[in-house]
């Protein structure tokens, strides 16, 4: 695509700050982990940063609707240290939601309850999320790299 | 929170074709064009495998 295209594309997404010089790209080559990072702390905050604010209301709701769907359906929420492997990768994918992991004591106060169908559904909302907002952070790191430009 | 099995699929199906097409298009028209196919899809090849499973359940 080339950069004119970029930027029409860019323009009908609700791209606030599009790149416009050499320096806006190199700036923001070096600061691709901290929009990763933003990213994964808050969903959709890495977006916000880059100026895609469409994508960024997106993955907000997305990330956070299954999180807390999740955790009102009381599923488990893997905690940091377990001695079983699938526990850790559970915690992994839970962490993943970022701020979303913190505030499950806040959402699923009664603790989970995975002897019912509900349960166990909320596990996997929870875990999905993770899983989605690891996809929130790689992309924000890609566009912030200048490497994907849709 | 109470909901049943049907209610379930469709929220998660519905937050994540949300998800992914916001992903992978770039429009708003683009997108809920996407992420309604997507529902769909999901939707459809859940009851497909629910029906699938259904004998095995007796």
């Amino acid at each position: 695509m080339d950069e004119a295209s970029g930027t029409n594309a860019a323009a009908r997404d609700g791209v606030v700050s599009s790149v416009r010089s050499p320096e806006d790209a190199t700036r923001r080559q070096m600061l691709a982990p901290f929009f990763a990072l933003a990213a994964w702390i808050v969903p959709g905050l890495g977006h916000l940063a880059l100026g895609r604010w469409g994508r960024a209301l997106i993955f907000f709701l997305s990330v956070g609707g299954l999180a807390i769907s999740g955790y009102l359906l009381r599923g488990n929420v893997f905690p940091p240290r377990s001695g079983d492997v699938f526990d850790t990768l559970g915690f992994l994918a839970d962490a993943s939601t970022g701020i979303f992991y913190i505030l499950s004591r806040f959402f699923e106060r009664a603790g989970p309850d995975v002897s019912r169908a509900a349960g166990d559904y909320g596990t996997r909302f929870i875990a999905a999320a993770g899983i989605v907002n690891l996809l929130n952070v790689f992309d924000a790191y890609e566009i912030a790299l200048g490497r994907r430009t849709m | 929170m109470r909901i049943s099995h049907f209610w379930a699929m469709s929220l998660f199906a519905l937050l994540v074709s949300l998800a992914l097409a916001g992903l992978t298009k770039r429009t708003a028209l683009e997108r809920a064009k996407y992420a309604a196919s997507c529902f769909l899809k999901f939707l459809a090849v859940g009851i497909a495998i629910g029906w699938l499973m259904y004998p095995f359940s007796h």
